[in-house]
C-alpha cells in the first residue's frame, strides 16, 4: 500500500471520527462503503473478522477498527485507522475543559446529546442491516445471529462466554 | 463497598504511573465496551470522581467527536495531572489491548486456511452480530413516544444502511438539523 494510499486512509478515519457520536460501531457500515466496496484493501468476511476477534478480546470497543487497519497494511495500517478514529478525541477535551461550563454550553451539550442520538441509532441500525445481511453460511450464521439475540435477551449469560461458545461451535459444524 | 453519596470523592490519583495502571487494568477488564468498568473502577473503587461528577464528563465525551472512551480519558487524565495525567490515561488504555488484538489477529491469520479456524471466526463473528443488534435495540427504547426522533432515526438508516449514503453527508445534514430542532425545542 502506497504511502498516499495510507494517508487517504487516515484522513477517511478521522472524517468518520468526528461522527463517532453512537460508538465507532455505528460507523462500520461507512468504514465497510471505503475498505471493502470502494477499494477493496480486505474481504467482507476479513472485515467481520475484524469485530469478531476484537469483541473476542479485551479493550475498548474501538480495537475492532485496529484489526482492520492492521490487516489492510500491517502496524502501519492499524496506526492510521487507530490514530484517525481517535485524534479528535485527543484534541477536543483539552479545548472543552478550558472553556468553562458556561450554561449557554450546557444547553448547546443538551442540544448535541439529543439531536445526534436518533442519528446514531439510525447508523447503528445501518451496520446491523449491513451484518446481518450479509451473515455468513446462508442460514447457519442466521440462527446463530438469533440464538445470540435470544441468549441475551433471556439470561445474563456475560457477553463474551457468548462469542466463545459461538466460536467453538463455529469450528466444529460445517458452514 | 462503601456507600459514597453523590458527591463525595476520596483522596485523588498520585502520579501518572498510577493513572497509566489502573488505565491499563481497566482496558483489560473491558468486554463489549469499557465504560462500565471505567465507571466501576474511577467512582466505587478509586473514588476519584463522584457519581456526579462520572455522568458529567460522560456528557461532555459522549457529545465529542471521536470515541467516548478516549474522550473520557483525556478529560479524566488532564482533570488531575494535565497533559502528562491524559497522556498516561490513553495510554494506559489503549497500549495493551492494541498489542494484544493485534497479536491474537496475527495468530488467527497463520492459521486461517484451516477450515476449522474460519469456523470459529464465522461462529464468533455471528456472536458479535447478535450482540450489536441487541446494544442497537436497546439504543432504539430511548426513543419511545419521541416522533420526531423516531423520524431522524429512520431517515439516518434509510440514507446510510439503505441508500449508502456516506456518514459525513448524513450528519451535515440531517444531524445538523435534529441538532437545531432539539436546541429550538428545548429553548421553548
Amino acid at each position: 500500500m502506497s504511502t498516499s494510499d495510507l494517508f487517504a486512509l487516515f484522513l477517511h478515519f478521522l472524517s468518520l471520527s468526528v461522527f463517532a457520536t453512537g460508538g465507532a460501531i455505528a460507523l462500520a457500515s461507512d468504514m465497510h462503503r471505503y475498505v471493502v466496496d470502494q477499494h477493496g484493501y480486505i474481504t467482507h468476511t476479513e472485515f467481520v473478522n475484524s469485530i469478531a476477534l476484537a469483541q473476542a478480546a479485551p479493550g475498548p470497543n474501538i480495537m475492532f477498527v485496529t484489526v482492520m487497519g492492521w490487516q489492510i497494511a500491517g502496524v502501519q495500517g492499524a496506526l492510521a485507522t487507530t490514530l484517525g478514529l481517535s485524534l479528535p478525541a485527543l484534541i477536543f477535551p483539552f479545548v472543552v475543559s478550558r472553556l468553562g461550563r458556561k450554561a449557554q454550553f450546557e444547553r448547546a451539550l443538551k442540544a448535541l446529546q439529543r439531536g445526534l442520538g436518533p442519528v446514531a441509532i439510525g447508523l447503528m441500525a445501518s451496520t446491523c442491516f449491513l451484518l446481518v445481511r450479509e451473515a455468513p453460511g446462508v442460514w447457519k450464521g442466521a440462527v446463530m445471529i438469533a440464538a445470540t439475540i435470544a441468549l441475551l435477551a433471556l439470561t445474563r449469560i456475560p457477553p463474551v462466554l457468548l462469542i466463545l461458545t459461538a466460536g467453538v461451535l463455529g469450528a466444529l459444524i460445517v458452514w | 463497598m462503601a456507600d459514597t453519596s453523590l458527591t463525595e470523592t476520596g483522596p485523588p490519583p498520585r502520579s501518572a504511573g498510577e493513572l497509566f495502571l489502573v488505565f491499563a487494568w481497566i482496558s483489560m477488564q473491558s468486554f463489549g465496551g469499557a465504560l462500565t468498568f471505567i465507571e466501576k473502577t474511577v467512582v466505587r473503587d478509586k473514588r476519584w470522581l463522584s457519581p456526579k461528577e462520572f455522568l458529567g464528563l460522560y456528557a461532555i465525551s459522549q457529545v465529542l467527536p471521536g470515541p467516548t472512551g478516549i474522550s473520557f480519558c483525556v478529560l479524566l487524565g488532564d482533570r488531575f495531572l494535565g497533559i502528562r495525567g491524559a497522556v498516561a490515561t490513553v495510554s494506559g488504555f489503549l497500549l495493551l489491548p492494541s498489542g494484544l488484538i493485534i497479536g491474537i489477529a496475527a495468530l488467527f491469520q497463520q492459521f486461517q486456511h484451516v477450515p476449522q479456524v474460519q469456523g470459529a471466526l464465522h461462529g464468533m463473528g455471528a456472536a458479535s452480530v447478535g450482540l450489536i443488534v441487541t446494544t442497537a435495540a436497546r439504543m432504539s427504547r430511548t426513543l419511545r413516544g419521541q416522533r420526531t426522533g423516531i423520524a431522524v432515526a429512520l431517515l439516518s438508516f434509510a440514507a446510510v444502511g439503505l441508500g449508502r449514503l456516506p456518514v459525513s453527508t448524513v450528519v451535515l445534514t440531517l444531524g445538523v438539523l435534529s441538532v437545531w430542532l432539539a436546541w429550538r425545542a428545548h429553548h421553548q
